[in-house]
């Protein structure tokens, strides 16, 4: 080919030196040569791209493929945490929060528990006979009833409850049996170590939502339920919340109001012991009570009878009594109408259209206002409520936060609203002036004897511990008459004539005011079953604690004749608890003083 | 000299994938240990709850107060009473402490009264000596 090629070359050139015929088949070779190389060219090009596109193709199934590839895996593989991002968090669930006294004491907390439950298609699975799994259950959970539990897994198709909750020795008892389709679930049971001690304040606890592997705890009464969101907050941490309430005190104060109760026969008892600064409730006592652990059944009827759930000191409305006296003594003395020594006539009885106002027992007919506390005379008290008025009354007992209910922590203080008279005219309030015809709770009583004694501030109930110091914005009645109030309460307490004398307890200045009301019954009151109350404060130089008792029905026997009132019921009760309740407190007693008479004549001997 | 910068670049390659290798495996068993320290103090956390409600449960008011009526009389236990607090100025003042030794009582009746009790002698104070000198 390459002869032939150098032939023509030479032929071309002698062509184009010479003639033109030949230039012909030169140009024809010429182009077939370009066409040719063009080709060659393209193939090359071709082939090139064709490579390219190759890459592409495979560039692109590898990037599909891993997406695919990655996609199935995620499809397939179990969600998992990020694990680095949980390094720093606690990711531990906390649970409801402790409750403890205000010394660290615990008094409601939790105990891991478990739910044993069944599911008995897997138990038909793996052939197990209901009856035969229900026989070995019964022999490890005592008390399971084998017919009922054999017939719920014979006939049931989802989940079986076995038992909840169940101790971590009977979840271990279940487990080595080993019979297929029985499973647990965690679970937590609030318990309350105290027992029946507090249970009115603490309330208890029930299980709310509930799955297969948790259940929620609610608050069901008292603090448990009134704080049930604060104490299921997340924020906290578990973190326990302490309340004002001391376990010690309350626990004496318990045993006290339990002995006044056998000793006086009475149906029921409640005490408050409160701050009388802060508005800290130490001890809060009601008595028949129950155990939160074991919360009685209301369809019971016994305990429908003596109704223990209910809270006799935050939620049972009561006639107060000569305990109100005070507020009226309070507000003549704080409105400039009567002072301590102002002469008021007590003659007796006071006639009011068919109503006769007398007293207990006859009085002089001529008594300073503070002698008609010390003596309780609520025909002196009637005669002032008359120059007072209704509105001024009602708007003085307003400022005590009497008209509303109490805002304790705990959710039956919502309850407790005080019962106003329909038409407050001028028979009623004579006889609000000594405390009837309008009801409230014991603990509303606390908090405005608190405000009387304090030196004239409003106190907050509250069983969060640390309360509420009242400033000068919360002041309802002057230092100044208060002041004269406490003199009061002392005296009634400290002299021979006074109504509570037998709440005397040497050396811590306890003062008091009794309260002795009738409790209604139909068309009227029946004297023959009063309520005691008494309300008072200690120690009176200085109110540290404010003190009131009730006694529902007490009466006792001395002298040959049955006694129902409170000097001689309530206030004995009372000096009883602040003589073992006082030293738990760390309060000292004062020294004795020094017996006058002796020193003087040591004096004049000298 | 393009080889060597083969050469270096495989070398580079072959330590970064060494190094990675081995944080990836030391991170793995870092977070193992986290979470088995976790788990670990979930466990004490529960462990410390429980025992705090079992503590609480053996304080519980009412076995105190049995524990108190079963033992009280041989641990000689009394309530707090107010007629326990005293104040100092009730408390008798100690001697003061003048430096001498407590002189011992002489039980008269068995001395009697015929021994005569006398003083042993004593040598006499420098200090005295030395002013009477003067």
């Amino acid at each position: 080919m390459s002869g032939g090629y150098d032939q023509s070359r030479g032929a071309g050139l002698i062509s184009l030196l010479g003639r033109g015929e030949e230039s012909a088949a030169l140009l024809a070779q010429r182009a077939e040569n370009r066409a040719r190389s063009r080709e060659r060219r393209r193939a090359a090009t071709a082939e090139r791209s064709e490579w390219r596109l190759w890459l592409i193709c495979v560039f692109f199934l590898l990037g599909y493929a891993a997406l695919g590839g990655r996609m199935a895996l995620l499809a397939a593989s179990e969600p998992a945490e990020p694990r680095i991002a949980s390094a720093t968090d606690t990711s531990a669930e906390f649970s409801r929060a402790p409750i403890t006294d205000r010394r660290g004491q615990i008094l409601a907390t939790n105990l891991p528990t478990w739910a044993i439950y069944a599911h008995p298609t897997e138990m038909k699975r793996s052939g197990v006979s209901p009856q035969r799994a229900a026989e070995r259950l019964a022999a490890v959970l005592p008390g399971t009833d084998i017919d009922r539990l054999a017939d719920r897994f014979a006939r049931r198709k989802g989940l079986v409850w076995v038992k909840r909750p169940a101790t971590p020795a009977e979840r271990q008892a279940v487990h080595d049996l080993g019979i297929p389709g029985i499973h647990f679930g965690q679970r937590e049971t609030r318990i309350y170590p105290a027992g029946r001690i507090a249970a009115h304040i603490l309330g208890g606890a029930r299980v709310g939502e509930e799955s297969v592997t948790r259940a929620e705890l609610v608050g069901r009464a008292g603090v448990e339920r009134t704080l049930d969101g604060m104490l299921r907050d997340p924020a906290r941490e578990g973190a326990p919340l302490a309340l004002s309430v001391d376990l010690t005190v309350q626990t004496a104060l318990t045993r006290v109001m339990e002995a006044a109760m056998t000793e006086f026969r009475a149906k029921a008892a409640a005490a408050t012991l409160m701050d009388a600064n802060t508005g800290e409730i130490i001890a809060l006592v009601s008595l028949p009570d129950f155990d939160p652990n074991n919360r009685p059944n209301t369809k019971d009827p016994e305990v429908a009878r003596i109704r223990p759930m209910m809270n006799r000191a935050a939620e049972g409305v009561y006639e107060l009594g000569s305990t109100f006296k005070l507020f009226t003594a309070a507000q003549a003395i704080d409105e400039g109408i009567a002072g301590a020594e102002t002469m008021i006539e007590t003659k007796g009885p006071l006639r009011m259209g068919r109503h006769k106002i007398g007293d207990f027992h006859k009085m002089p007919p001529i008594m300073s206002l503070r002698d008609v506390i010390v003596e309780s005379s609520n025909v002196g008290t009637s005669r002032l409520a008359l120059v007072i008025g209704a509105e001024r009354q009602r708007a003085f007992l307003e400022k005590f936060g009497f008209l509303d209910v109490t805002p304790l922590e705990i959710a039956e203080a919502g309850i407790g609203r005080p019962l106003l008279p329909k038409r407050w005219g001028r028979l009623e309030t004579m006889t609000i002036s000594f405390g009837h015809g309008f009801a409230a709770t014991q603990l509303h009583l606390a908090a405005a004897y608190a405000a009387l004694v304090n030196g004239g501030l409003k106190v907050k109930p509250t069983l969060l511990m640390g309360g509420h110091v009242p400033g000068e914005d919360d002041r309802i009645i002057s230092a100044k008459t208060s002041r004269l109030l406490r003199e009061m309460l002392r005296a009634v307490v400290a002299e021979e004539k006074g109504t509570g004398n037998f709440a005397e307890v040497p050396g811590y200045e306890v003062g008091g005011k009794t309260g002795t009301a009738d409790k209604p019954s139909r068309g009227g009151y029946d004297e023959r079953r009063t309520l005691s109350t008494f309300a008072g404060a200690f120690p009176m130089s200085d109110p540290k604690y404010v003190l009131v008792v009730t006694l529902d029905e007490a009466k006792t026997w001395k002298y040959g004749r049955e006694w129902r009132t409170a000097g001689w019921t309530a206030a004995p009760t009372a000096g009883i608890a602040v003589k073992r309740i006082a030293p738990l407190l760390g309060m000292r007693p004062l020294p004795a003083p020094i017996d006058l008479g002796e020193a003087a004549t040591a004096v004049g001997n000298f | 000299m393009r080889w060597a910068f083969y050469i270096v670049g495989l070398c580079l390659v072959v330590a970064s994938a060494a190094w990675s290798y081995r944080v990836t495996y030391h991170t793995q068993t870092a977070l193992d240990q986290v979470a088995l320290l976790r788990s670990d103090i979930r466990r004490e956390r529960e462990a410390i709850s429980v025992l705090k409600a079992e503590w609480a449960w053996l304080n519980r008011p009412a076995r105190l107060e049995r524990l108190v009526r079963d033992h009280g009389a041989s641990l000689d236990l009394a309530a707090l009473a107010p007629d326990q607090f005293a104040e100092i100025s009730e408390i008798a003042m100690p001697p003061v402490d003048d430096g001498m030794e407590p002189v011992a009582l002489i039980d008269l009746d068995e001395a009697g009264p015929e021994t005569i009790f006398a003083p042993p002698p004593q040598p006499r104070p420098v200090l005295h000596a030395a002013r009477t000198s003067q």
